[in-house]
């Protein structure tokens, strides 16, 4: 047998070990358990709340699930898993949090690996047309309906406390998450900010996200709302730049 | 064959992992280098490069792969080596390393070092991934025996293998003396093979670790301090090679860091007694 065959078989009869049911050499059950185990820390590392959600027992049971449907194309293992929580929301009923808190756990690890850019701060802009200015996110910003209490569970666990019971909201809440400097980070938004980052992130302009506030909250003044959503992203880092409408590269700010 | 060549640097260091971040930042160790995963530190940004910038600052490092696969039948993952070579650029190591296994095929990853026959196929797709890693890298690669559990019908032995490996391709060596005492017990082997076949001057790092004793092997876990076959293999190579890089690579049950420098120093005394006996 040449080389690609010999390689083919052997990763064939890892890929189907099945410790119950084996009779596989003392070798080949060495081999087998590494690589079976270094998924499941892989996912274990990522997944750290989420594990403490379901438990180990449980988490194992459908580290394994998804491995077994789920090899790794990737030769980082950073990066394996990263549909584990879709995985986890086919698996359980919508009253389990438990994907939404799994994808708080990716989000975060994806932040945390983020491609590092200075933010732009407020005081260092200088914008000459506000209605065409549209805006650029830093890359780890991500964001998420969330149909239970994910975050406070998340919150909980991450800090070594009881978490609080799981419920399923009333409305859904949409969360974002971020890297500030070094830390990822993540907040619950109201839902007019959630509208108008989910446009501004689609490319819609600071005078379309105005026209939205007013249209979600006709009671509300505009500019007050329109003031303390840039607040909160400039306050946040969460803008890499600002240009113009009409030509992405052609900036409306000076820094 | 390469004509790079790779200058000798003989000191004593530790395979930095997270827990002992903070021990080799606050303080100034007594260590020559560090050495920590490539693949760690492959990323887009955030804390680890940050980190590794800090660490730089302070130590020499070696750069130690585990997914190059470099007995991948289907040649290597070109963005992986350039991602490999950014980081190299940027950290200007003393060496980069990884092993003698393969990976994966087809496009599955296994994330584990698998073994080789070692027979003239493996050797020729061997030599060419080698020196395709030494192109676009731009420096030699400085390649690790890995420990085995299964092995094939071969044409020579692993150090055989090793040495060919070298001559063909101007790659240096890494000798985790853990892995062939591990391998060498698994397949009823003679360490004196290793000592005879290795070619010592391309040596140019050695790993010290623990392993463990499964039900029917030695498994290679890197999570217990050196045993004493280990030690004893190591006196026998310092005594040939002389003075020699030299690393506690600990993957698990990671101890305090006080430990490993105490293992690190036993390090120190058994190479300067075995190279002042050879002397």
């Amino acid at each position: 047998m040449n080389l690609a065959g010999m390689q083919r078989q052997l990763l064939g009869a890892l890929l189907e070990y099945a410790p119950e049911a084996s009779v596989a050499s003392a070798g080949l059950r060495v081999y087998a358990n590494n690589v079976r185990g270094q998924l499941v820390e892989a996912l274990r590392e990522t997944y750290e709340r989420t594990e403490r959600w379901f438990g180990v027992e449980r988490f194992t049971a459908y580290a394994n699930a998804y491995i077994e449907e789920h090899p790794s194309g990737d030769w980082s293992l950073n990066r394996y898993g990263a549909d584990f929580p879709a995985f986890l929301a086919g698996e359980l009923p919508p009253s389990d949090p438990g994907d939404e808190i799994a994808w708080l756990d990716g989000a975060l690890r994806d932040a945390f690996y983020g491609a590092d850019l200075t933010p732009v701060a407020l005081h260092d802009v200088t914008v000459t047309d506000w209605d065409r200015a549209v805006f650029r996110f830093i890359p780890s910003l991500r964001v998420r309906s969330m149909r239970s209490n994910a975050p406070a569970l998340w919150a909980a666990m991450n800090a070594g406390s009881a978490p609080p019971e799981a419920v399923v909201l009333p409305e859904p809440v949409a969360v974002r998450v971020w890297r500030a400097d070094l830390t990822p980070r993540f907040t619950s938004m109201a839902p007019w900010e959630a509208a108008c980052l989910v446009s501004a992130m689609s490319g819609a302009t600071f005078g379309a996200l105005c026209m939205q506030l007013a249209a979600i909250e006709p009671e509300i003044d505009v500019t007050m709302r329109a003031g303390q959503l840039l607040r909160a992203w400039f306050d946040n880092g969460l803008l890499s730049d600002i240009a113009d409408v009409s030509d992405g590269r052609e900036p409306v700010l000076t820094r | 064959m390469s004509t790079a060549t790779l200058p000798p640097f003989a000191g004593f260091g530790l395979g930095l992992r997270v827990p002992h971040y903070q021990d080799v930042l606050e303080t100034r160790q007594p260590l020559d280098f560090v050495e920590v995963i490539s693949e760690n530190f492959m990323v887009d940004g955030g804390r680890p490069l940050h980190v590794l910038e800090q660490v730089r600052s302070l130590y020499p490092l070696a750069l130690h792969g585990v997914s190059m696969n470099i007995g991948a039948v289907d040649g290597l993952d070109m963005d992986y080596l350039r991602q490999l070579r950014r980081l190299a650029d940027r950290f200007d190591p003393l060496w980069v390393s990884d092993h003698v296994c393969w990976t994966g095929v087809d496009g599955i990853q296994t994330h584990d070092l698998l073994p080789l026959p070692y027979n003239e196929e493996a050797l020729d797709v061997a030599s060419r991934n080698v020196m395709v890693a030494q192109d676009v890298l731009g420096r030699p690669l400085v390649l690790e025996n890995p420990s085995t559990y299964i092995e094939f019908p071969a044409a020579m032995t692993e150090a055989a293998f090793l040495a060919a490996l070298c001559e063909r391709t101007g790659c240096y060596l890494l000798l985790d003396v853990n892995n062939i005492v591990v391998s060498a017990t698994n397949h009823a082997r003679r360490l004196d093979e290793w000592l005879d076949q290795i070619p010592l001057e391309r040596v140019r790092q050695i790993h010290l670790a623990g392993h463990s004793q499964g039900r029917d092997l030695l498994v290679d876990t890197h999570d217990a301090p050196v045993p004493a076959s280990v030690w004893d293999l190591y006196a026998r190579f310092t005594a040939r090679l002389g003075p020699v890089a030299t690393m506690i690579e600990r993957d698990d049950h990671i101890p305090p860091f006080q430990e490993l420098l105490d293992e690190l120093g036993q390090a120190r005394a058994i190479a300067a007694t075995s190279v002042a006996a050879a002397a």
